[in-house]
């Protein structure tokens, strides 16, 4: 594995403050894929995705109640407990039920590092930002509003930091972050090969790092890593190849992927935010930035969605395009407790991967600690082992 | 030719012997120590049984939640697995496997060939298990093997809840102290334990015929309890807790290894 993806995959709260020492630039943090990150890096902000810790709560469960999703609690108990102190600014989208609730948590929990600016009882430097997400994703109606609100977004930030971000600064970021997307997807293509031209893990710690690393920077590194394992015929290890599906996955609950491995699988594919759903589809350069950005938004096919957008089916799409051709053999989906939005959903899904691609599924219930995924090996091992006939 | 399964679950190590036509022995032994050494000691006991040698057995294959420590293994498979292989060896028709071990409840489903196709567990959570049924004995103060007569004998059921093994402490000692008899109250927490492991068949398909195996099959008033819930007879085989074990050592005369995993 590259040096520079294990080690923000890995570690990656030290990675982010060495970078920020070395660069002096911002950093904020964000909640969930659909945040429209685009327009902080267009403001020459590292945008680093929020995500919990493997450790026993210590502060947040006096706050957020214990039947609520754990990976919420784990990020809003690192928050409090200082874990994310080199933050300059949050970004809370209105995505699921528990994450929208993060703005207030954010403000009102966590110690800023800044002091309010406040005008006639308004902060008018925030430290969290709220983007008022719109709760259903389709209709005429949802991208001139949606739009707007990136507009108001773009507006406080360039209060916040005294700078301005232009539309050049915009089209700079949107062609970043398709550079990216194009090699991230390069990398999912080298996965179709039976072996996969690199493992579950890998393909995971490389994706997970593109949310922590400034996108040009970890496009140029990927492009390069690719070359590389093009040209010495790179191969991960055989296995039955394994879909998976399922809540956040991050440094907490990513050894499920080793435990696959371990079982005789191999994962090549995924519905997953960190994975195929942080950047699939690209932004389209031929409109207005923001306009881009907005579309790019509102065209993550988040669960959070499903159950409110008229039309479901792009989402169930979207799984069964990334799992159609990769000759899936079983998909496993791990799913948080308390997770409303993907357990609603679930049902649908396994009956169309049974229905539509004949594969077998497998259900996990996660609770957010590496403990609990160390629970499922035999689980998983049953699965693979019922595959192999 | 003889081959070995031993099953290491969580509260016995079961082996058992198959020669590739009957199961010519078998052991079961409560025990408390590592799963290696317990596995040992139930492997010589099982080959004294039938007075044989270590060489003379084949194979030797391993499965339950200690089977990657049984060091003396050729292999291991699925507990999953090794019951869909030694239930269906008891019951060719078996369609559908529910096996319920002190700490686990497991559903497997099989297609008409007797494969594997689908299987469902007991999340983390003891209620729907044997252990859920010897707490309940602990606080009714009868000996875990009179659970089941207990409550065949009983008119109707006390109501305990199956949401929790803790939760449900609290309602069986208040249902003691309102006077419900013991009888009442053991059909309740068979009733109970029911309710879970019915919620994993029905997501199974409830596709007969259904056979029970596991500690907890040797228990008439949960296999009556299940009964009444599913409306369907549930098959129980002579000795439901060696199954797993059996299953394993017909899984090793069939000689699969693997892929990607040299069998250790």
């Amino acid at each position: 594995m590259h040096e520079i993806f294990a080690r923000f995959a890995e570690n990656r709260h030290e990675a982010v403050k060495k970078w920020k020492q070395e660069t002096g630039k911002k950093v904020f943090g964000y909640f969930c894929c659909l945040t429209p990150e685009e327009i902080l890096y267009a403001a020459d902000i590292l945008p680093v995705r929020i995500t919990g810790t493997g450790e026993p709560l210590q502060k947040a469960d006096l706050h957020v109640p214990p039947n609520s999703c754990a990976f919420a609690r784990s990020c809003l108990d690192a928050g409090m407990r200082g874990m994310y102190d080199y933050l300059d600014g949050v970004v809370v989208p209105n995505s699921c039920d528990i994450i929208f609730n993060m703005e207030f948590f954010w403000r009102t929990l966590v110690p800023r590092p800044t002091k309010p600016a406040m005008i006639a009882g308004v902060d008018i430097k925030p430290y969290v930002h709220y983007i008022n997400y719109p709760e259903k994703i389709t209709g005429r109606e949802v991208v001139p509003y949606y739009v707007e609100v990136l507009k108001n977004f773009k507006q406080d930030l360039e209060r916040s930091l005294n700078r301005p971000i232009t539309d050049d600064d915009l089209a700079r970021a949107v062609s970043a972050y398709n550079q990216d997307k194009s090699q991230m997807k390069r990398m999912y293509e080298m996965r179709k090969s039976d072996p996969a031209g690199l493992s579950g893990y890998e393909a995971w710690q490389i994706t997970y790092s593109s949310l922590l690393i400034p996108k040009d920077k970890h496009a140029g590194i990927l492009k390069g890593y690719l070359d590389e394992l093009e040209s010495n015929g790179h191969k991960a290890p055989e296995g039955v190849r394994i879909y998976l599906s399922g809540s956040a996955m991050d440094q907490v609950n990513a050894d499920i992927y080793k435990i696959i491995e371990e079982s005789g699988g191999q994962v090549v594919s995924d519905d997953l935010c960190v994975g195929t759903r942080s950047f699939w589809y690209p932004l389209n350069e031929e409109l207005p930035p923001l306009e881009a950005i907005a579309r790019r938004s509102l065209g993550t096919v988040c669960p959070r969605s499903t159950v409110t957008a008229r039309i479901p089916e792009n989402r169930w799409a979207h799984l069964l395009n990334t799992a159609k051709d990769f000759n899936i053999e079983g998909a496993i989906f791990y799913v948080l407790k308390c997770c409303d939005a993907r357990l609603g959903e679930f049902p649908h899904l396994r009956d169309k991967l049974k229905t539509e691609l004949d594969i077998p599924v497998l259900f996990l219930e996660g609770d957010y600690t590496s403990e609990g995924v160390e629970q499922m090996r035999s689980r998983v091992e049953a699965f693979i082992e019922m595959i192999e006939g | 030719m003889l081959y070995a399964g031993i099953d290491v679950g969580a509260q016995s190590v079961k082996a058992a012997l198959f020669d590739g036509q009957k199961m010519v022995g078998s052991v079961c032994t409560v025990t408390e120590e590592a799963a290696d050494e317990a596995a040992r000691a139930v492997y010589a006991d099982l080959l004294q049984g039938v007075g044989i040698q270590r060489q003379d057995v084949e194979k030797v294959w391993a499965t339950g939640w200690g089977a990657a420590d049984v060091s003396f293994a050729d292999g291991k498979s699925s507990e999953q697995l090794c019951a869909a292989r030694g239930a269906r060896w008891l019951l060719p028709a078996a369609r559908t496997v529910v096996d319920i071990g002190a700490e686990g409840c497991r559903v497997m489903k099989l297609t008409p060939e007797g494969t594997l196709e689908d299987f469902a567990n007991n999340s983390k959570c003891a209620s729907g298990t044997g252990s859920f049924i010897e707490l309940g004995a602990v606080y009714l103060k009868v000996p875990i093997e009179e659970m089941g007569p207990l409550s065949l004998a009983a008119e109707g059921a006390a109501e305990v809840s199956s949401t929790c093994a803790v939760f449900a402490e609290s309602v069986i000692i208040s249902k003691i102290h309102e006077g419900e008899t013991r009888a009442r109250i053991a059909a309740g927490i068979h009733r109970a334990a029911a309710t879970r492991i019915v919620e994993l068949i029905g997501r199974m398909g409830f596709i007969e015929d259904i056979i029970l195996i596991g500690g907890a099959a040797m228990n008439p008033g949960l296999a009556k309890a299940l009964e009444e819930m599913t409306g369907v007879p549930l098959r129980v085989p002579e000795n439901p807790r060696v199954v797993v074990a059996l299953g394993a050592a017909i899984q090793a005369s069939l000689k699969r290894s693997r892929r990607g995993k040299s069998a250790s």
